[in-house]
């Protein structure tokens, strides 16, 4: 996923902190493994090169239909497929019985950059929390952030933006923060238009869970800015700032 | 070339400084090692406040001329026998080893007087006064198959060893240069009673007794620099002078010397001791970074950044409720030029003294010499001579092919 995951977390038992540690990195890893589309070997990377069905794993089948789900949530705003040249939608169909996936057309691309990282924060937190953990904040790349339970010595988390001190408070959710990316490149794709979202510099959506705040923050930075109000409407609990 | 090739990879090998393996250190379980001291003067008075924390050394003799140091030895150790010649407490059947802590023109003569005596020995660094002595030493020690280990604690520094392994594997890249210095400010002198003592106390700024910075600092740190190479110089140039303590001394204050490996690369060494801003520093720069190993730390070239989360996990340590700001879009590796670096063994403490101490000790009760130290120790030694040499010759020396050992 190109980035650093960090993990901090209250735990007295030093062992078992160090082992969480390591089952949460292998998780990711693995993760990263299905969703990496540069990874020649990985599902995505077969599923972009192939013209026929493949057999995916059940992380990837999962992760593709919530995908579509939220894509139609979005008014297609949020779309991994954006990043291609061909316009069919749905850009895959998808067959349960075989846990198998098609491209519905020539020229199209999936990725997973607006989805993966906060697929796998919401896998960390759950590992966390089944392990006993109430309290501690997962980092992943400073973009999506989740605060779980508390600050040893405060009511929740807070975490401030780099840009415009905006302050983020964390007590069970998360945020996530779409924009330019910090050498100024345009990487958020408009699926309808097929250029660079022509937003300001940066959208935070804040909400419960790590993966639908990703998805949103990515979804209403590629829409128009009389789109966005609509598309958070149908998220109750979710809220979206804007960078000035 | 075969020669310097063979010497690489005799001098990469990591000495052993273990002196017991735990089967045989089993054996002498109980056993104590009856040490001699000669020379309990500032640094044999530290080797003895060592020893009172080594739980199986025994101080059974001690020796000096200078009754001063010779009462404060006693102190340390009330049992010890006193005696005012070494000869005779090479004599002492009670002695299985001694140690030398005594002006460096007196090592030869007394390691050879207790190599001769079948004793085993732990001597001062430098090794010897002169180049041929070191070689005598070096020879006679190994010939003598007991114990003799030199003075040069580093290499018993856990995190010395540590660095230096890792070094040696290529785990940075390929060493480009050793950057070694050594700035004090002061006079280097010790209170004499009345000026008849001021030669012998101050041995150290006499020329017929030592060769100052070069003898008593520089040895350790060539001694680094040729254990990360896996190499020895080829030759070394530089220059020296008395530029600020004109105090009748006779040995340098101020020194910078170039030692050139094969390879060209470069290990420098200076010191001042009319400064003091730069002190300490033991530098080895590799390609993907630098290891600093005085502190224990490597720098690497592109550091990792400081992340956010340790920021606020410093904060919590400390009771703090903050707000970090790092939120933003995706990170991206960054380099920045201000770093604390990584700790290569936080918990090791020390200099290596204390561990090198209890290695002879070891080694005394199991009779068996800790392997590639003395080679180590000797060329440290020689590579110390060789640059005082060069500055007092004004000319740039070759290293000398009959100093070369197996």
């Amino acid at each position: 996923m190109h980035s650093r995951l960090e993990l901090l977390f209250v735990c007295p038992d030093a062992v078992k902190s160090r082992r969480l540690c390591e089952r949460a990195e292998e998780l990711v890893k693995n993760e990263s493994l299905e969703f990496d589309r540069h990874l020649s070997e990985s599902p995505t990377a077969r599923l972009n090169s192939s013209s026929g069905r493949v057999a995916l794993g059940e992380d990837l089948f999962f992760a593709l239909e919530l995908c579509e789900k939220f894509r139609k949530l979005t008014d297609g705003y949020f779309d991994i497929a954006a990043l291609g040249s061909s316009k069919p939608r749905p850009a895959y169909e998808l067959f349960p019985e075989t846990h198998e996936a098609a491209l519905t057309g020539s020229g199209l691309l999936l990725d997973f950059g607006g989805f993966a990282k906060g697929f796998a924060l919401e896998s960390v937190r759950n590992l966390l929390a089944g392990e006993g953990i109430s309290d501690g904040l997962l980092n992943f790349g400073n973009s999506s952030v989740v605060g779980m339970g508390k600050h040893p010595f405060g009511s929740c988390w807070r975490v401030r933006s780099e840009e415009g001190g905006h302050t983020f408070e964390l007590k069970d959710s998360a945020f996530s923060l779409s924009g330019r990316s910090r050498s100024g490149k345009d990487h958020i794709m408009d699926p309808h238009s097929s250029r660079p979202a022509p937003a300001g510099p940066w959208v935070a959506v804040s909400g419960r869970s790590a993966l639908l705040c990703e998805i949103l923050s990515t979804a209403v930075y590629a829409a128009p800015i009389g789109e966005r109000d609509r598309i958070m409407e149908s998220f109750e609990g979710y809220i979206a700032i804007y960078g000035s | 070339m075969g020669e310097l090739g063979a010497a690489g990879v005799v001098l990469s090998a990591l000495p052993i400084v273990e002196a017991c393996s735990s089967d045989k250190k089993a054996a002498v379980t109980g056993d104590k090692a009856r040490i001699g001291l000669i020379g309990p003067g500032s640094r044999g008075q530290y080797h003895l406040a060592n020893l009172q924390q080594i739980a199986n050394a025994e101080v059974v003799a001690l020796c000096d001329i200078y009754q001063p140091n010779l009462e404060k030895g006693l102190e340390l150790f009330p049992g010890a026998k006193p005696y005012t010649d070494y000869r005779a407490l090479l004599e002492d059947k009670d002695v299985d080893g001694v140690i030398i802590a005594t002006p460096l023109n007196e090592h030869y003569r007394m390691a050879m007087d207790a190599i001769s005596a079948g004793k085993h020995v732990l001597c001062e660094k430098a090794m010897a006064y002169t180049m041929d002595e070191c070689l005598d030493m070096y020879r006679s020690a190994v010939a003598g198959g007991r114990v003799f280990i030199i003075g040069q604690q580093r290499i018993f520094d856990p995190k010395y060893r540590k660095a230096l392994d890792s070094v040696c594997k290529g785990e940075y890249g390929p060493v480009v240069n050793v950057r070694t210095h050594w700035f004090r400010n002061n006079d280097w002198r010790r209170p004499v009673p009345s000026p008849e003592y001021e030669r012998h106390v101050n041995w150290r700024l006499y020329r017929e007794y030592s060769r100052g910075i070069m003898t008593e600092l520089a040895c350790h740190q060539l001694q680094n620099g040729i254990f990360a190479m896996g190499d020895l110089p080829c030759k070394v140039m530089g220059s020296g002078d008395i530029i600020y303590w004109k105090d009748g001394r006779e040995v340098f204050d101020s020194v910078s010397v170039i030692y050139t490996f094969p390879n060209g690369v470069n290990m420098t060494f200076e010191s001042v001791i009319s400064n003091r801003y730069f002190g300490m520093g033991e530098y080895i720069v590799c390609r993907d970074g630098t290891v600093d190993l005085l502190k224990g730390r490597y720098y690497p070239a592109v550091p990792p950044k400081k992340t956010a989360i340790r920021q606020l996990l410093g904060e919590i340590e400390k009771g703090v409720f903050s707000n970090p700001a790092f939120a933003g879009t995706s990170w991206a590796p960054e380099t920045a030029e201000d770093t604390s670096g990584i700790s290569i063994m936080p918990e090791a403490s020390g200099d290596g003294s204390m561990e090198m101490m209890q290695a002879f000790c070891d080694a005394c009760i199991s009779g068996v010499q800790p392997e590639g130290v003395l080679r180590q120790a000797y060329y440290g030694s020689i590579l110390s001579i060789l640059g005082d040499e060069a500055m007092l010759q004004n000319k740039i020396l070759e290293f000398p092919e009959k100093y070369r050992v197996d």
